[in-house]
């Protein structure tokens, strides 16, 4: 406790902590996910061959696909899937999960960081400025703005800003097909990589509206939070403190207001990030984006539901993994986390 | 209220000199009147007590003073700064900059509450370095740990804690890192407000024993907010005595507390709790209300000997002969019998014995 070794010793030990902590919280999540897909009505042979075979050809063909097995054998497969990071494989086309992650996840990662990014840039200083002129125009304004961008839902925003901005038809354009060598599978970094500008401006181009319309999910959420931890910190008792020490004014709301502010936010932004991902799957359906929420739809309108639980599963893992990570983030930035 | 009579014996300039001080804050109801026109000096290594109820305006002075107040106030007097630094300015006219500049190398405050005044997400030798960056650009870094180290070994806070965080610190620790927070930038003068409510006796003896001892080794001149009459007598050389944002006596400590003057004094030394105390005194009546107050004294309604005038006319400050300066009407008579004409005819009789005969009129 009274020697730097022993403090980054304590990091360490939060770190492991938080680890062995995940390992539970994943365990109660594949078991969520499983049954949750096992509830659900319907399967895939049904849902494609129901109506044209009979009874007992349908069991026959749920057997070959082991749906007829008991559930511990079925979650038994499920585990040893998840372990190899194999997710299983689909069974309406025969792909590994694992495939249409790495095919469709750079997608979905640019879209939710676009997205982030959108959020952060409007969402910070507006927050800001709305706690440091609290009640004046700036902050009446952000206030209206965040109450009605988090109160609406994807699939009004989108369409609206698509019939602003966007093509008359309320349709997005689709990608022009892109001849670039396939490296990280993140369209926008192979383009860059190949030195293809011009592909990068048009993924960008089309990269626009859909970041906006997700973002604005989570804009009015950040705004808000980092307004109402800004006015909080800056009425703070280390603050008074601050400028009875004759700390420039600037440096006061800077390097005491706003990092205490924004401690709060950062987790605040991980719970964010789950909700982003639930707003991709929506996004990227009306704006046709090649991401893997698109192909969650997919294949949950043909009832795959080993693919729907793989990809389910994944989205979920990342969202455990994220919360990870901002601990970990507000450990390095809060002491007092580290415990 | 009159302006002084008579100069005091000085031994020294003034540090600070506080003229004629008002703090008004804006409410909806009007104007709360916390600091009404409060003078008073402080030399250098001299240690002033305020001392006063809650609510009496003693700290919205120490705040006035460093120009701390909230935007929602006025604050209107003079006061002067005679350090090296203040130059005799007039510290209620300085701009926002100036009045910042002055915060730290000349003006220190240190707080009651140590607990929540040290930011939590730095360490202790981040404050340190941002005190001391702030006022002596480009120190060098070997310097500002140096300094940093001197005034925390001054506060018995070994160098082995100087890279931890505040929360690893217990109360007292955090009062005495403030306390050399506060005095690493050498300040002339410093406001200490109730610096010891929040923490325990041994660790309050403690606090009030190196603040005692910053005249010996500093030379610093310090006002004690405190209402502990307890902490006065030990550590502090003069006394002000507050009441409802007018100083009412103020004078050297020993002899106002061994011979108080204005009845609020007394009737304040008289509340003391002691091991031989077996009834609890109290005054009976509570605080004006700061945005109405009584006119004429404001103490008068709760005052055991109120005289009628008391009531309508503001007593003047006098200078008795001991030194101490008393704003009341019974001292004001005593030292100049002309003074009595203000009162009226009739002026001078009891007040209670006038309420009763009015309440019995009525009956």
């Amino acid at each position: 406790m009274s020697n730097t070794s022993k403090q980054s010793g304590s990091l360490r030990r939060y770190v492991l902590t938080r680890i062995a902590l995940a390992v539970p919280m994943v365990l109660i999540l594949l078991v969520l996910v499983f049954v949750m897909m096992r509830v659900a009505p319907g399967d895939p042979i049904s849902a494609s061959q129901g109506g044209k075979l009979n009874a007992a050809e349908l069991a026959a063909r749920r057997h070959a696909a082991g749906f007829d097995a008991p559930l511990y054998q079925q979650f038994w497969d499920y585990l040893k899937s998840v372990a190899t990071l194999n997710f299983g494989t689909t069974f309406s086309d025969r792909r590994s999960v694992r495939d249409i992650i790495v095919e469709n996840g750079g997608a979905t990662l640019t879209l939710t960081a676009g997205a982030l990014v959108f959020a952060a840039v409007i969402g910070i200083p507006v927050g800001l400025l709305a706690g440091r002129y609290r009640d004046r125009a700036v902050d009446v304004t952000s206030r209206l703005f965040s109450t009605v961008s988090y109160a609406a839902p994807v699939f009004v925003t989108a369409p609206l800003l698509m019939l602003a901005f966007g093509s008359t038809s309320g349709q997005a354009s689709p990608l022009v097909q892109l001849n670039v060598p396939t490296q990280t599978h993140i369209l926008i970094l192979d383009a860059a990589l190949a030195g293809d500008w011009d592909a990068v401006g048009d993924i960008t181009q089309h990269l626009i509206l859909p970041s906006v319309s997700l973002g604005l999910l989570v804009v009015g959420v950040f705004i808000r939070m980092i307004r109402i931890n800004l006015i909080q910190s800056l009425q703070g008792d280390y603050i008074e403190a601050a400028r009875a020490r004759g700390v420039k004014e600037r440096h006061v709301v800077a390097r005491h207001g706003f990092r205490n502010a924004l401690v709060p936010v950062i987790t605040v932004l991980g719970l964010q990030v789950a909700m982003l991902l639930g707003g991709a799957v929506l996004t990227e359906q009306i704006f046709n984006w090649p991401g893997i929420g698109r192909q969650l739809i997919d294949y949950i309108n043909q009832r795959d539901y080993v693919a729907v639980q793989g990809i389910v599963t994944v989205f979920a893992l990342v969202v455990v993994v994220i919360s990870m990570l901002i601990d970990f983030v507000n450990a390095l930035i809060d002491p007092r986390v580290r415990y | 209220m009159s302006t002084v009579t008579e100069p005091m014996n000085r031994t020294a300039d003034p540090v600070l000199s506080v003229r004629d001080l008002r703090v008004w804050y804006g409410t909806e109801r009007g104007p709360v009147r916390a600091v009404d026109g409060v003078s008073f000096d402080v030399r250098p290594g001299e240690t002033l007590g305020l001392v006063g109820e809650s609510g009496c305006g003693k700290s919205t002075l120490g705040r006035g003073v460093l120009g701390l107040t909230p935007a929602a106030a006025a604050v209107d007097g003079d006061v002067r700064l005679n350090s090296k630094g203040g130059a005799g300015r007039n510290l209620t006219e300085l701009s926002d900059r100036e009045i910042q500049q002055l915060r730290g190398p000349e003006l220190g405050l240190i707080f009651q509450e140590p607990m929540t005044r040290l930011n939590p997400l730095m360490r202790i030798s981040q404050h340190f370095e941002e005190a001391l960056h702030t006022h002596h650009k480009g120190l060098p870094k070997k310097e500002v740990k140096a300094r940093a180290l001197e005034a925390l070994r001054g506060m018995g806070i070994p160098e082995s804690r100087y890279e931890n965080y505040p929360h690893e610190f217990s109360g007292g620790m955090r009062q005495r890192i403030m306390i050399a927070l506060a005095l690493v930038l050498r300040p002339a003068f410093i406001v200490a407000d109730e610096p010891t409510t929040a923490l325990d006796v041994l660790v309050e003896a403690q606090i009030i024993r190196i603040l005692a001892d910053l005249r010996k080794n500093f030379d610093t001149s310090l006002v004690l907010i405190t209402h502990n009459l307890g902490i006065v007598a030990e550590a502090c050389d003069r006394v002000a005595v507050m009441y409802a944002g007018h100083i009412v006596e103020q004078g050297d400590a020993r002899t106002v507390f061994a011979d108080p003057q204005h009845p609020y004094t007394k009737e304040l030394l008289r509340s003391t709790i002691s091991l031989s105390t077996t009834g609890l005194h109290f005054i009976p009546g509570s605080p004006p209300d700061l945005v109405q107050p009584p006119e004429g004294c404001r103490f008068h309604p709760r005052c055991p000997v109120a005289m009628v005038g008391c009531a309508t006319v503001e007593p003047p400050e006098v200078t008795l002969p001991s030194g101490v300066r008393s704003t009341c009407w019974q001292q004001a008579v005593e030292v100049d019998p002309s003074l009595a004409d203000e009162l009226g005819t009739g002026g001078r009789e009891p007040l209670a014995a006038v309420k009763e005969i009015s309440v019995a009129d009525e009956a």
